[in-house]
């Protein structure tokens, strides 16, 4: 059975979520690469699922400009067992914040949503609206984490690759993920 | 998830609203971004043009990147986005609303709506859950800014289906 819809491109049946993109990795990567994306949709959308091998953050990068982090900002509401906290990252390409946010082993993989709003657009920055669940059996300050955050790319560049980073380790084999476009008018 | 209508604001608004919305979906989703006239204004929407003061039951979580806030009201409209409504004419607020079960005429209806803006160490981010005490079926949506225009922005909305496998 195909992880995906087949879609032809031109079914207008398809509705406004279109597949692009999906990996599957079968090694450990630090990180992973969407290129070449189509610029005929009005959002994007990112579903990642799985683990890395330290828990740590994810950082995302645009454009390959993987040297700058100068132009990212995020702020972050997270929530764990112990408690809950809001986190400012200046000048930081985070997508989510301190290190309790990620997967832990085959068994407990983590989930993270990326919204990316009018991501070709040369007329705004480009702002990042996002998900993350990361939960472990046992109640324990250490077992896990829910959070949202906004972001910033303070650029007006259209969007062209979107690359996914372990903080600091690696995506581990069976880390699943996708990319869907959002259609908007006349898309 | 398909597509129903599109608006943008050009020119400063007071608002926009999405009317003859069709009853054959099950939740619809309203994706947008925008600038409001003054920073720090916020954003609602109201249903079939009800926008009495007490109409709407609003709860948020607010998150400022150094404290939490968290709070209850009623208000005059169901909230999309909170006081960030934009920071510059290139630096927009964005949000992502789901109105659920907007067609059963068995239930009050309810939302949420997670929603922010970051502007390198003065940002915000919102969820918030909302509430309708009517049981009419949804027909027109207005998005409003709560105590000035916007500046640009643009609103998409969006249906979304049942089940094509299970018919449901």
């Amino acid at each position: 059975m195909s992880p995906l819809p087949i879609f032809s491109g031109t079914n207008s049946n398809h509705g406004a979520v279109v597949p692009i993109s999906y990996q599957k990795l079968t090694s450990s990567s630090s990180s992973v690469v969407f290129s070449n994306i189509p610029q005929n949709y009005q959002d994007l959308w990112i579903m990642v699922v799985g683990t890395q091998s330290n828990v740590n953050r994810i950082n995302i990068n645009f454009n390959g400009d993987t040297g700058n982090t100068s132009l990212y900002s995020t702020t972050v509401l997270s929530a764990f067992s112990g408690g809950y906290s809001s986190y400012a990252y200046t000048n930081s390409n985070y997508i989510f914040g301190g290190g309790l946010t990620n997967g832990w082993d085959s068994f407990y993989t983590a989930s993270a949503e990326i919204n990316i709003l009018n991501y070709t657009t040369p007329s705004y920055y480009k702002n990042l609206i996002s998900r993350f669940a990361g939960d472990k059996s046992s109640l324990n300050v250490n077992n896990g984490s829910t959070e949202a955050s906004i972001g910033t790319w303070r650029s007006r560049s259209p969007i062209t690759s979107v690359s996914i980073i372990s903080g600091s380790g690696s995506w581990q084999p069976g880390t699943t993920l996708e990319l869907y476009g959002i259609r908007g008018q006349g898309q | 998830m398909y597509l129903i209508a599109s608006q943008t604001i050009n020119t400063t608004a007071s608002g926009l609203t999405f009317s003859n919305i069709p009853q054959n979906f099950t939740h619809l989703q309203i994706r947008g971004f925008m600038q409001g006239s003054q920073f720090g204004n916020s954003t609602y929407m109201y249903f079939n043009s009800d926008n009495g003061s007490t109409s709407y039951y609003v709860h948020a979580i607010n998150a400022t990147g150094s404290a939490i806030n968290i709070n209850g009201y009623t208000i005059s409209g169901a909230q999309l986005m909170g006081y960030s409504n934009g920071y510059s004419a290139i630096h927009p607020s964005v949000f992502i609303a789901d109105i659920f079960d907007y067609s059963n005429t068995n239930k009050n209806k309810t939302s949420k709506s997670l929603s922010g803006g970051d502007y390198n160490g003065t940002g915000e981010l919102t969820y918030f859950g909302a509430s309708w005490a009517n049981t009419s079926a949804i027909q027109q949506i207005t998005v409003f800014g709560n105590g000035g225009n916007f500046s640009y922005g643009t609103f998409q909305l969006y249906g979304i289906a049942s089940s094509t496998v299970t018919g449901q």
